[in-house]
């Protein structure tokens, strides 16, 4: 990992369309500004995590197969709960 | 107004049955307003959400408290007041699953649920702060239930 050290105000920049700033700390927090081409998805790395999952959500090509499976499924269940 | 939808064909939807997502969907930022299309075979345990910007984006939805009665989380204040909640009852709990081709693979996504309030169909997708998993099996208690 590239570690660079910067004071409050500074920036750094990645490629050249992309400026992290340091723009304030306090405590143990700190406050990032990002400036980057509206197409660049940023996310806090816990969020990440979820908009990968919705990505793979909405993309899956397997609803088909939901149908098919869920409709045995209520199947089964009806013939077996109604004794 | 007619939409196309990923599923199901183009299809006729009224205005009063559009859901406005007043918190995205992560990752999906410009998509504000979506359709629940219902399947007679499937019943209410499953629907699909789709987007009424683009067919080819439409997730699966699982009625969470149909299959885990005991999944109640704690929703916070700032939260029911971007559905504009008023009367709990009208909130309801619905998590995105991802559907295998090993279906029982298939996971859903416990931690950040979608939320509709069905008083004015405004939606919102969260996250909630108790140690959920993103990816739980799907068809864990579905399974035992059939076996029993």
């Amino acid at each position: 990992m590239l570690i660079l050290q910067r004071k409050c105000g500074e920036s750094i920049m990645i490629n050249h369309d992309i400026e992290i700033t340091l723009v304030e700390i306090s405590g143990d927090k700190v406050k990032i500004g990002i400036e980057a081409p509206l197409e660049i998805g940023i996310y806090r790395k816990e969020i990440y995590q979820i908009v990968e999952s919705n990505k793979q959500a909405a993309t899956n090509a397997h609803s088909k197969k939901l149908m098919k499976v869920v409709a045995q499924m209520k199947k089964s269940n009806e013939n077996g709960s109604e004794a | 107004m007619k939409i196309q939808t990923r599923d199901f064909g183009e299809l006729e939807i009224r205005e009063d049955e559009i859901i406005h997502f007043k918190q995205p969907i992560f990752g999906f930022e410009s998509h504000k307003k979506f359709v629940i299309i219902s399947d007679q075979e499937i019943g209410d345990q499953f629907v699909w959400l789709q987007s009424a910007h683009d067919p080819s984006v439409c997730f699966i939805l699982v009625n969470i408290v149909g299959i885990m009665p005991q999944y109640s989380p704690q929703i916070n204040e700032e939260s029911l007041q971007i559905l504009q909640v008023t009367q709990p009852s009208t909130l309801t709990y619905w998590t995105i699953a991802v559907i295998q081709e090993d279906f029982k693979a298939s996971t859903h996504n416990l931690k950040s649920p979608i939320l509709i309030n069905k008083a004015n169909r405004y939606a919102a997708q969260i996250i909630l702060d108790g140690d959920y998993p993103v990816r739980a099996l799907l068809f864990d208690q579905e399974e035992e239930a059939v076996s029993c």
